[in-house]
């Protein structure tokens, strides 16, 4: 009677600890990935993540005390090293070699526990007996192993197929992380474990958010990105041209420029268009109380008439003395840390030097590539009034920030803001 | 046992939703790392592996169970030790 007593008091206790041990490890697991949407925030997200881990694990050791520890101990150990192996060697990228395949290990997981479950158990709606249980556990069993093997696919896809290396690979790594997910989530419900639902439904349906958000940056459609060979056929848009265009948002603009010593603005035509010089002066006057050297380059062609940058900045209050003619710009973006271009195209072509069959060959050119960073916000990847190529958009430090001028400019603002709340006071 | 299926049918549809909401903005530099890190939270499989494996005796389920928990668990220490090294990286280069 005793030891009875005793087993239900500790059934009791685990009854409680345990869902609060699951609940608080999906609470970090959700935490976590809104922390890494966040440039500023991606490394506390990850640590989240590995405590939700760590959590759901003693939720386990708490719920499975009788166990043989003797095989999980195998399993976890073997896991442990490879996961080591594979997380700590090999190229940093995370698209090199086989390491998108990882996306792909819950749903291989998922599909050995689900066949295991079908072998292991006599009372499986094979019989037919358990009809109302058995049905829908069968069918998520089922819909395990076929969401946990499309998983694969897309896992090996992610690592060897048409998006490999490319920029589209974050879309089918993020399309296996979803299949994963929801293999995970059909096992976790098959076998009742509700961590295991909750955190794969939510896995299911983010990383198909994210593969959306990746293609739809590439103008593509996931499924098309996964096993399609390049773009749409006829669809000749200025971004083929482009091989090696990196995109970048507002945050990662603001935390370049806040480390800036030295920093050159280049206004051209599209902030006259989208009127983003009050949002550029704005930028421009906390980077000066950052102690950061701001100067404007100003190009002779740039806007639609001569002096057209000049008014514009005038009309935004900016010292004359913060403005440069093209050539003492130059010898500014010798040493300087940033260039941010706003709207500007041809004036920073350098094909104006070196390329003798382009538009543009022979113009004045502000040379923004001589800076350690550059950054361009444009609207899209379209060729300016000259109609030329601009190989700036593929240099190693160009960094494309599309969107229009002012709602980028303001939230670049925002993110330097932030940052420096007495400088925002005075 | 039917009531517990039903909570579990609750938990997946609100969890779902709850994933299309917490991917909202995404600044392109942190494609690849969240979509591995995304990777690694699907090996939660884990956690009804582990048990499994424990608890299936011999033979072919209880192989298949610690593969499976093996492979899960490769899958969230590689997939959370890659970003956070992809991170790290990233922080040093802007440094």
């Amino acid at each position: 009677m005793n030891v009875v007593m005793n087993v239900t008091t500790v059934n009791a206790l685990g009854n409680f600890a345990v869902p609060i041990v699951y609940i608080a490890s999906t609470v970090f697991f959700v935490l976590g990935l809104k922390l890494m949407c966040r440039v500023r925030r991606a490394r506390r997200g990850v640590t989240l993540l590995g405590l939700g881990f760590v959590l759901a694990l003693a939720g386990l050791v708490l719920e499975a005390a009788h166990l043989d520890p003797k095989l999980v101990l195998a399993g976890v150990a073997a896991g442990l090293v490879l996961g080591l192996i594979v997380g700590l060697t090999g190229k940093v990228e995370l698209g090199a070699g086989f390491a998108p395949l990882l996306a792909a290990a819950g749903g291989v997981a998922a599909v050995l526990v689900a066949v295991s479950a079908f072998l292991s158990d006599e009372a499986w709606p094979l019989g037919g007996a358990l009809a109302l249980e058995g049905g829908p556990r069968g069918a998520a069993l089922g819909l395990a192993i076929a969401s946990g093997l499309a998983a694969l696919v897309l896992g090996v896809l992610a690592a060897q197929g048409p998006a490999a290396r490319g920029s589209g690979q974050p879309s089918v790594v993020a399309l296996a992380a979803s299949a994963s997910g929801l293999a995970s989530a059909m096992v976790g419900f098959a076998l009742g474990n509700p961590i295991v639902v909750t955190v794969g439904g939510l896995v299911a349906t983010a990383g198909w958010t994210l593969a959306a958000i990746v293609a739809s940056a590439l103008g593509r459609e996931p499924l098309d990105v996964a096993f399609g060979s390049g773009g749409k056929a006829g669809e000749s848009s200025a971004r083929d041209e482009y091989r090696n265009v990196k995109a970048c948002g507002p945050e990662e603009t603001a935390m370049v420029l806040e480390n800036a010593r030295k920093v050159v603005l280049v206004p051209g035509y599209g902030m006259a268009v989208a009127q983003a010089q009050h949002a550029l002066a704005e930028i421009a006057k906390m980077l000066s109380l950052r102690g950061v050297k701001v100067v404007y380059a100003i190009h002779p062609a740039a806007g639609l008439i001569p002096g057209h940058m000049n008014i514009l900045l005038d009309e935004a209050k900016v010292p004359a003395a913060q403005i440069l003619e093209w050539e003492a710009a130059n010898a500014e973006l010798a040493d300087a840390d940033v260039a941010l271009v706003v709207g500007a195209n041809d004036i920073v072509n350098p094909a104006t030097l070196n390329d003798a069959t382009s538009a543009v060959f022979g113009m004045p050119l502000i040379d923004v590539a001589r800076a350690r960073a550059v950054f361009v916000i444009k609207r899209s990847l379209r060729p300016g009034a000259a109609g030329a190529k601009n190989a700036l958009f593929d240099l190693p430090q160009t960094n494309m920030v599309l969107g229009d001028a002012k709602k980028v400019l303001q939230a670049i603002g925002v993110e330097l803001k932030a940052q420096t709340p007495a400088a925002a006071a005075a | 046992m039917t009531g517990g299926l039903l909570i579990a049918l609750y938990l997946f549809t609100l969890a779902g939703f709850l994933g299309l909401d917490v991917i909202r903005k995404v600044p392109p530099t942190l494609y690849g790392a969240l979509a591995t890190c995304m990777g690694a939270v699907a090996a939660i499989a884990v956690a009804v592996a582990l048990p499994a494996s424990g608890a299936s005796g011999n033979g072919a389920p209880a192989i298949l169970s610690v593969c499976a928990v093996a492979i899960a668990t490769a899958g969230i220490v590689g997939g959370l030790l890659r970003t956070a090294r992809a991170l790290r990286e990233r922080r040093d280069q802007r440094r």
